[in-house]
């Protein structure tokens, strides 16, 4: 190779000496941003050039961010999972306390307390202070009934505003991801890599996992995502706009380019949201409802089969008001003591004497008697509870797997995509000590040419 | 040794110490230390070589003293800047080797 190949190999070396350095302070400096995924440079041989197409030395090819595509998609999943468990646990903490056997005012507790004012009375049937306080015991009964439905309905509409809310982000999200999108595939259609991009829409796709689940497909337009159910998230540089509809119950539904998308959402803090207002407070408002109604209708059978103080027919104990017959809903939050006074209450039996308990007691045995959905009350409230704790238990439980989870996959992310300072530290010491002595050289032989050509200048000529 | 079997053993030495510039310079940029101090060590013995060469160089022996210098006023330029690099690199690394926290930095 002549002097000018040699000098070409050394400008161009020097310019993909400099690009290297760049890479290594890139990766130091973006150490702890999150998204960032460890560059490395890609040498390649460069195209030979001269009059006898002698090498020419290495070309920089590209910078390469190291990314493992598999663990990064497996970690959003596991996000998404977290923060929905999350989501459904703090959103059902809320109405937890009110199902609680030793909590004053819950159910549980009012309808003992409303037996226990019946077994009271049962001693003295004509004691109208003791049928005052039976009918108040009753009242705290529809009374509980009536708050626990409305901390239930009030947990739903804060469910449903947070709903809202997330479909909003998730949107913002959408956009940003589809214009990062479009940004790449210019790049890409430019054959250039677009790192920084790359970086800012893997830091974008795991924000988009904590509202909301989605999976992910590699087209020839850019990064595709859709909903599990296949529906089109992102295609390219297309978002496609999430929008909020209500449905028959009058809470919001997500709809993504017309479709409706709500029951594919079960990950994010969007499908925990979800979860928590369509399923479980949904399921448990049914229960209650149900829970209100039979128990209801059970003391009214009894009660109408027998005679008040006065020798009157007893009449309704409590009223409810559902939808109909069939759909129970608004039985719990309806329920009321149909009664005006505890008088009316129908101790004796039909036709019987004033101070006749033979009908108290067979209200009081509704305690013992499987009324609600074919068991006693008392075990229908703890069931409603036990249910609420299972599944607030299974949410912290799924929470702390996906966070575990996380932490494992996030080393294993670390440790392929990550900055390691060792490396870097020790590639730099042993750089710095190279070129210290490379120096030196370099000044030895530029003096030994120096006095070499000043040599022959002032022998006379050259020989 | 004849004049001119001494100015032919002066180009032989130039080429070669031309050589392990053009060796160093690829070495940097593939970022090879033991490739790199090797053309250093092959330098640093051609040098002193060509020390041991008193007389005047011949006519071949100036034309490749000249281009020995350019490539070297390269590579010198080369070797400041990685230095400054480095340097600039070292002062970005913390002081203290404590554990770091986040996935885009760990140890080991």
């Amino acid at each position: 190779m002549g002097l000018t190949g040699d000098l070409n190999v050394a400008l161009s070396s020097l310019m993909a000496n400099t690009q290297a350095m760049d890479v290594t302070s890139t990766n130091i400096a973006n150490q702890n941003t999150p998204g960032y995924a460890r560059r490395v440079v890609v040498l390649e041989e460069a195209a030979p050039s001269g009059l006898n197409n002698a090498t020419s030395g290495v070309e920089i090819a590209g910078v390469q961010s190291i990314r493992d595509t598999v663990v990064d998609m497996a970690i959003n999943s596991n996000t998404s999972q977290e923060y929905a468990s999350n989501t459904l646990s703090s959103s059902l903490s809320a109405v937890q306390t009110l199902f609680s056997d030793t909590t004053s005012g819950s159910v549980a507790s009012s309808i003992d307390s409303f037996f226990s004012a019946l077994q009271s009375l049962s001693a003295s049937p004509t004691d109208s202070s003791l049928r005052t306080s039976a009918l108040t015991a009753a009242q705290n009964v529809a009374s509980a009934f009536q708050t626990t439905a409305s901390e239930i309905s009030q947990s739903q509409t804060q469910a449903d505003r947070s709903v809202v809310q997330d479909t909003s982000t998730a949107n913002s999200l959408l956009q940003e991801i589809a214009a990062t999108n479009a940004k790449i595939s210019q790049s890409t259609a430019m054959g250039q890599t677009d790192n920084a991009d790359e970086d800012q829409l893997s830091s974008m796709l795991t924000k988009l996992s904590q509202v909301m689940n989605y999976q992910t497909v590699n087209s020839s337009d850019g990064l595709t995502l859709t909903t599990t159910d296949g529906v089109p998230l992102v295609v390219g540089s297309k978002a496609y706009a999430l929008t909020n509809s209500l449905n028959s119950a009058g809470y919001n539904q997500v709809i993504a380019g017309g479709v409706d998308i709500t029951s594919s959402i079960d990950g994010g803090s969007l499908g925990g949201y979800l979860s928590a207002r369509d399923q479980t407070l949904a399921s448990m408002a049914s229960t209650l409802n149900q829970f209100a109604d039979q128990f209801a209708t059970a003391v009214n059978n009894v009660q109408t089969a027998g005679s008040d103080v006065n020798g009157t027919a007893g009449t309704n104990f409590f009223s409810v008001t559902t939808t109909s017959s069939t759909d129970l809903t608004g039985a719990a939050s309806s329920i009321k003591v149909a009664l005006t006074s505890g008088s009316q209450i129908a101790a004796a039996a039909s036709g019987g004497a004033s101070g006749d308990n033979s009908n108290l007691t067979n209200m009081i045995a509704l305690q013992s008697s499987n009324i609600i959905n074919g068991v006693t009350p008392d075990t229908a409230a703890a069931n409603m509870t036990f249910a609420l704790g299972n599944t607030i238990s299974q949410a912290n439980s799924s929470a702390t797997a996906s966070s575990n989870i996380i932490t494992q996959l996030t080393n294993q992310q670390g440790s392929v995509e990550g900055v390691s300072l060792d490396e870097e530290t020790s590639n730099l010491l042993l750089y710095q000590r190279s070129y210290q002595s490379a120096a030196k050289v370099i000044s030895v032989i530029d003096n030994l040419m120096t006095d070499l050509l000043n040599m022959g200048a002032t022998s006379g000529g050259f020989q | 040794m004849s004049s001119a079997e001494s100015g032919d053993a002066q180009v032989a030495l130039l080429e070669k110490l031309m050589a392990s510039v053009s060796d160093a310079i690829q070495a940097m940029v593939e970022w090879d230390v033991e490739a790199f101090h090797a053309a250093v060590a092959r330098q640093m013995a051609l040098c002193a070589e060509l020390n041991q060469l008193s007389h005047p160089p011949s006519t071949g022996a100036t034309e490749a003293a000249h281009r020995v210098q350019q490539l070297n006023r390269v590579y010198q330029r080369m070797v400041t800047h990685s230095i400054q690099w480095t340097r600039t690199l070292q002062s970005m690394l913390p002081v203290d080797s404590g554990p770091e926290s986040g996935r885009n930095c760990y140890r080991g």
